[in-house]
Order: C-alpha cells, then structure tokens, then sequence
C-alpha cells in the first residue's frame, strides 16, 4: 500500500491546468502553492500496480514539466 | 481497514507531505503553501505529548502525539536539555515499535508442551502457586527474579520490595549486570557512590573528549553530535579515540588510536606513569582529596560456578604507585599494547595539560571486560592525578545501554546485594529499608542472592527451580547460551517471562505474560546522567497486556503482601515512586518530586530544595558537598580512591587452534537484542541480519568478499555468518566483529561467561574464535 509525496512543476502557463489533471486521479492529494506556482502532491495507492499506473499517468500529463519523488513507503513487516 | 491502520496511514501521510513541503523549502526560496497544508504538514493539529525514548541510555526527551487512542507521530522535544530536539534513527521510529503485527495481548500457558492463550486471571493464579510450591518443596532461594534497565522505576521498585522486603529473597537481579555492574564497582570502589559526578552539560565545556573502547557515533548517537557540535563551535577541542575496531565513531575523530584487546589497562597505566613522569600532576588535589590503594591481583576469571572473589584493599602511597607504575613506561606499554609510545605521551599531554578540560567516555568496552572494575578505577585515575573532575568539562563519564540501567537497577535495589538505599549486608541500610517498607527488618536476608550468571549456573545445578524474567531476553543476550538455554529445560524449572512480543525466552517459558510497553503505560526512567523522566499513559495497551509492576503486585497480592502494596493498577507507579522517594530523602540522593518531573523535561537528582545538581562532590555545585572545593563524601575518608591495578590478560586469548579475537556488540539501527527494532519495517531493511566483521587483509588471505559466508568455531560451537568486509566497522587484522541483535544468529552460542570477578559482568568483547570460509 504505497504512500509517496512529489513536489510538481508545471509547465509554462500551466499552473491551473496542472491542479485540474492531477486533481482528477484517484489517490491525489494536492497541496498547491499559488504565488510560486508549484503543488506538492501526496499519493495513496492500494498496492504496487496502481502506484506504477499512477506514476506513469503523472509523468504523461502535458501540463507537468517535472514531477520529483520525495517521499516513498510500501509497507512490509518482517 | 481498522481505525489503526487508517490513523496509521494519516500520519504516513502527513509525513510524506511535511518531506516535501520542506524540500519545496530548501528548493525554492519564499514558498508559501496555504496555513492548512502548512499546518497538516508541520503537525496535523496534533496534540504532542512527552515521554523519554524507550530505547538507549541517552535519555532523549521525545514528543508523541496520539490520535484516536494510537500513537501516530514522534519527534524530538526540543525542551529537552539531553537532545534539544534531535532525536536518532531509532527514536524518530520509537512509535513503530508499539505496533508490530506479533503483538502479545493473551496470556499464555505451556500445556501438553505448546504455549496456549488463557485468561490473565488464569496465568497469575498459577504464576503465584507455582512460587508457592516451588518455595515449599526446594526452599525459598529457589525462586529467582531477572528484570533489567528497561524496567521502570516503579517497577524495579516493585520487584525491590517484592522480592527483598515481602519474600525476604535477594536473587533478584537485572540485566544491567550485563551490561553496567563494572561501572557500578568503579564508581563505588573509586567515589564509594554510584553513578557519574558530571551531566551532559560536559559536552558544552570540554576540551577534549577521549573515547575508550566506545562507538557513540552509532550507540549513543545524540551525544555523540553534541561532541561534534562542541568540535564545530571551538576550534581547539579534539575528540580522541580509543578503540580495537575502526568504527564511525573512528572516522569522525581527531585522532584514532587502537590498542590490542584488553590491554587498555596497560595504556591507562602508561599515561598516569608519563603525567607523573613529567611532573604534570595536580599535587595540591592528590594532597587534599585523594588517598592510594591496591587490591589484590590474578583474581581470576569467574570461570568456576559459585566462585565467590572478595577484594582485601589496603591503603598505600603515591610513592609506591610510582615504583607501581615504572613497569608502565610508555615503551614498555607500547610492546603490550600495540600503541607507539609517543602516542601514550600525546595522551598524558592532553590529560596533563592544565589549561584543558577533559571528559573521557566509557561504555561497554570498558564495562564488558574481565577487569572491568579495575579499568574503570583506571581511568579515574587519569582524572584524580590531573584533578580534572566533578567540575564543568572535567569529566569521566561512563554512559549506559538501558533506558534506566541507572534510575531503576542501580538505584532502586535490583542488584542481588543491593537495597533501595545501601546493601543488603549493612544493618543500618536493612532498617532503614525495612522502616518505609514497613515490615520486619529480619524479613530482609543480609546475604546478597546470586549475581545474573550464577542464577542461570544455578538454573542448571537445581539450586534455582523458579525464575521470573521480564523486560528483558536473556535466552539472547546470555554468553555461553547453550548451557544456560538447556538449564531452562531441565525437569522441575519452572520459567515466567513478562514480555511484549514472542522471542527466544518466551520460547522456553511455561507461562507468558503480555506486558504494556512504554507509553501504554505511566511510568519513570532514570538516564546516564541521573535524570529522572516521568511519562504518562498516552495509548491503551492491546488486549489483556499490562505494566510488569502490575503483574508483580497481582502476584504479590495472590501471595497474601496486600498491606504492603495497598495501591491499585491507576495508581501504583506514583505511589511506588512516592514510597521509593523516601528511601533517597536527603542532600546525596534526594529524588525530584513527581509533581515536579511532570512539568518538566526531566530532573536530574540529587534534587534539592527545588534544584538539580549538575555536578557532584564539589562545594560549588553540590549542597551535600562542604566547604568550597571537592568533597568525595561517598567514602569515609571524602576522598576519592587511587588505584594500582596491573594488566592482567584476558581469560582466552587467541592461540593456535583459535587464532582470532571475537568480539561482540550493536549497530545503529538495532537496539539490544532486535526485539522491538526489528519490528519497525524501516530499521529492520536497514540491518537484516547478523553479519561478520573482517579485515579486508584476512578476508583476501582466506579469499573472502563481501556477503561470503564465514565459519566461526570456538570452544563452545560453530556458527556461520555472511561476511562484511570493509562495512561501516573494520576490526583489525587477527580479530573480528559480530552483532548480538539477530535472534536469528545467535552469537552468544560461540561467547564465554567468563566475567570480572569484583563486579562478575561478563566480557563479551573478547574470547578466541577460528575463522573460516565457509
């Protein structure tokens, strides 16, 4: 069950549109900042395909320039 | 999805953003996202509360917040004196050791050969008849209690009164006899008082810190940066360290110097011979505060069951510790110890320089040795020869492993000679005792009860038949496991563990207990530096789990004690630590009231008249202390002991058929024996398992590369271990390094019980081992 934090840049002009796209995958969490036009994005997903899958959908938005990981864990108990 | 998980996820979550947000930070210059966000990312809106960290002996103040009756966040407080905030690896995840997925939360009780769950109720009723009967078949030392410096101070206490006041038993004993007991010897036999005169406030005054056989960089992590942090603010101060393995510790130092294993006793004795030699000594203070002695020497090994050393000190001269010391000329030691002479000069140079504070720092390199009492009179040595102690910067400080080695095995009576105040074997101490305890003096035995080894050798002879271990997982942490593993399976033993999760010890139990951890439950520790922390319950323990004192006094009231434990299960940790208060009243030892510790991040004792005291002994610092200048009040004399102790050899050094040195200790990342750490995911991936250390020369000697696998044998058996070679530790050539945490790879099979024969913890540092590929 992966949880991962990104910081999203967008490209220019793109800012708005960006929060629209993003907003419309399940398992965002948008934490936007407007002065400086950059969001950071935390992710919930079930399991490791659908992060994959999200992953993939994020980095092929046109309105994302870049979309740097933070933060990333997948639970596993020894 | 339960409610934990998803609180659990919440707060993974709000973790994930409080990354980002602060690299967005770092990334870009006057970010500002909305007081929300900030907010959910900064805290969530938590409700932060403190409670010392669970883990080592620092005593770092953390704050944890709770959401929905679960722990959910952890972070260093920064009104903590001890660790200002920071917190290490193991602390920033001490939460996650709460939630493992093997919790116990049943009873359980061994039937027809399995550990079955029962009723708590069920568990106790047959914990209190099986002391009964076991008391009345094979007499009252048949019955052993071993609990350890995880125990809380009211718990410890507990098993004190328990054990000593209500069941007139001293075989009761707790793991920090593993680990800190030679520390106890040096502080009584040098300052006749336990525990350091100094405090972490040290750390901001000296000069030079000399590290004698310790690693803090990875065991006592935030001390360790207050070093770094004093070398970054002042050009002048060095950090020296004194090792047999090269270690984090090693690279971060000024100067690393190794000394072959044992020998540091040598090397102690060469540098008093050269601040002496050179006339660097502090006349006036020997004159005024010191008095020489020796003991006897070749004391042996403690190899021997029921080998009862007692030391014979007589007082003697400085000039016969000069004639002493002229077989310790800094040649002379060089050839035993493998130091160059001119460094041993280098080192008398820093202790005898005048103008220098020094504060020298000592774990269990120097505790865990054959002659553990005798280095640590060593090295307090050095600092009663310069008069370089008890005041700020001037420092020998010995750290602890537990959470509360020192607030609750070393002061409250669970050590098998001692009582709450004094000894067992003092009159006035056993009256004192028996007056708050309110029973009758002759109920407390004068005879001290087995030391930790000899409970467990005691075990195997038939002379224990009952034993009660909690906090603590001896079937991991004991040396010479086999013996004492088998012992516990023997016809008519009979073994409780109060633990909180399954482990080597439960496996051998017949009845188990599932105990409250930390802060599912209220309670106290006392840390290195003598400062009491107080904590209250702040999650519900799971299932039927409950504090260990509790179960003692279910126990004891089963066993017909109510009057001396009238408390109930709300309000026995304050009671408790009330009635222990009395015990310790006065200007030496006066503990911080408990109204007090709540409001605060911990108050150090002696607490007098509202006030901790910092530093110990001298006039300035100390209201127990007269005069102006240091009074050693601890010894009849107030003054502090010299001491002529020789090298002596180890009891197995490596020869042919076993031709390397082992040695034994921790990583960063593991705390003990793995118990709780290997619970936590995160810490858990980091270090997997046990490995062995090699130097790169012997592994290319033995055609060994990293991750191959190594045959360990030494007397006691054979284990094999992937081997690390050239990892974050390099033992010299001829001598290699394991980790005890892996309950996995249990290296404690190969070690040997032999111990310090005046403090009898035993040397986990060093025996003979023969090194293969496997």
């Amino acid at each position: 069950m992966p949880i991962a934090s990104w910081i999203l840049f967008p490209t220019t002009g793109s800012f708005e549109q960006m929060l629209h796209d993003v907003e419309s995958i399940e398992g965002c969490e948008l934490l936007p900042d407007s002065v400086k036009q950059i969001a950071v994005l935390v992710t919930d997903t079930p399991d490791a395909r659908s992060d994959k899958e999200l992953c993939d959908r994020l980095q092929s938005l046109e309105s994302v320039a870049q979309a740097a990981l933070v933060f990333a864990h997948a639970e596993e108990t020894p | 999805m339960n409610p934990t998980d998803t609180t659990r996820r919440s707060f993974l979550k709000q973790m994930a953003a409080a990354a980002a947000i602060s690299t967005v930070a770092e990334l870009v210059p006057g970010a500002a996202f909305a007081g929300e966000a900030k907010e959910k990312a900064s805290d969530g809106g938590l409700h932060w509360q403190k409670a010392p960290c669970r883990f080592c002996g620092t005593g770092c103040g953390l704050l944890v917040a709770v959401e929905h009756g679960v722990a959910v966040a952890v972070k260093g407080d920064p009104a903590s004196p001890v660790n200002r905030g920071l917190a290490c690896v193991k602390g920033f995840h001490a939460i996650l050791a709460l939630y493992g997925k093997d919790r116990l939360t049943n009873a359980l009780v061994r039937k027809n050969g399995k550990l079955v769950p029962v009723p708590l109720k069920e568990a106790l009723d047959l914990v209190a008849a099986k002391m009964k009967e076991i008391s009345a078949k094979y007499g009252k030392d048949s019955i052993a209690m071993y609990g350890s410096g995880q125990w809380t101070i009211p718990d410890g206490y507990v098993a004190s009164k328990f054990m000593k006041g209500c069941l007139g038993n001293n075989n009761l004993e707790g793991n920090a006899r593993l680990c800190m007991s030679s520390a106890v010897t040096g502080f009584m036999t040098s300052f006749g008082m336990d525990e350091p005169m100094g405090c972490y406030d040290d750390f901001d005054h000296a000069d030079i810190f000399v590290t004698w056989g310790n690693n803090p960089a990875e065991m006592h992590p935030v001390l360790f940066s207050r070093m770094l942090e004093r070398k970054q603010n002042s050009a002048n101060v060095k950090l020296i360290d004194l090792s047999t393995r090269t270690t984090r510790s090693s690279h971060a130092s000024d100067k690393h110097i190794i000394f072959k294993p044992n020998t540091d006793l040598a090397l102690a004795n060469g540098i008093a011979h050269e601040i002496l030699a050179r006339g660097w000594q502090n006349n006036d203070f020997l004159a005024k505060h010191v008095t020489v002695r020796k003991g006897k020497t070749n004391i042996g090994y403690g190899l021997v069951d029921k080998e009862n050393f007692k030391d014979e000190p007589v007082a003697t001269t400085l000039d016969e510790y000069r004639e002493f010391l002229k077989d310790y000329t800094p040649e002379k030691v060089e050839k035993i110890s493998g130091v160059s002479a001119a460094n041993i000069r280098y080192l008398a140079s820093l202790y005898g320089d005048p103008s220098k504070r020094v504060m020298s720092l000592w774990c269990m390199g120097m505790n865990q040795h054959v002659r553990g009492t005798w280095i640590n009179n060593l090295v307090y040595n050095l600092h009663l020869l310069t008069g370089k102690i008890a005041t700020p910067g001037n420092s020998p400080f010995s750290l602890t492993g537990q959470p509360s080695a020192c607030g609750t095995v070393r002061e409250v009576g669970t050590l098998a000679h001692r009582l709450p105040h004094g000894v067992v074997t003092n009159e006035e101490d056993r009256k004192h005792a028996a007056e708050i305890w309110q029973v009758p003096v002759e109920r407390i035995n004068p005879k001290p009860g087995l030391h930790t080894v000899e409970i467990f050798r005691g075990l195997d002879r038939g002379d224990i038949r009952f034993l009660w271990v909690q906090v603590t997982n001896p079937m991991v942490t004991m040396p010479k496991l086999k013996r004492y593993r088998e012992a516990t399976q023997k016809e008519d033993r009979f073994i409780v563990v109060s633990d909180v999760y399954p482990t080597p010890t439960t496996e051998i139990a017949d009845v188990v207990l599932p105990s409250a951890m930390w802060i599912e439950r209220e309670g106290l520790f006392g840390n290195s530096e003598r400062r009491t922390q107080h904590w209250n319950e702040l999650v519900p323990p799971p299932g039927d789990a409950v504090a260990d004192g509790w179960q003692l006094i279910e126990v004891a009231h089963r066993l017909g004690f109510t009057k001396e434990f009238p408390w109930t299960r709300e309000n026995y940790n304050e009671k408790a630590y009330e009635e222990y208060c009395k015990h310790q009243a006065g200007k030496k030892h006066g503990m911080a009231p408990i109204a007090d510790l709540k409001k605060n991040p911990g108050l150090p004792w002696p607490y007098v008249n509202g006030k901790s005291t910092k530093w110990r002994y001298h006039g300035k610092f100390d209201p127990a202390a007269s005069g102006n200048t240091w009074d050693f009040y601890g010894n009849a004399d107030h003054r502090a002991n010299l001491w002529l102790r020789p090298y002596e050899p180890a009891a197995e050094s490596p020869d042919k058929e076993f031709p390397f040195w082992l040695c034994t200790g921790r990583v960063l990342e593991h705390w003990h024996s793995g118990s709780m750490t290997r619970r936590i995911p995160v810490l858990h991936r980091a270090v997997p398992h046990a490995y062995v250390e090699l130097n790169p020369a012997d592994a290319k000697r033995m055609g060994v590369v990293d991750g191959d696998k190594v045959r360990l044998t030494t007397r006691r058996g054979t284990m094999v271990f992937p081997a690390s070679v050239d990892g974050r530790g390099v033992p010299e050539p001829g001598q290699v390094f394991v980790p005890f945490f892996d309950e996995k790879l249990l290296i404690n099979e190969l070690t040997l019980d032999a111990h310090c024969p005046i403090s009898k913890q035993p040397d986990y540092k060093k025996c003979s081992v023969r090194v293969e590929k496997a």
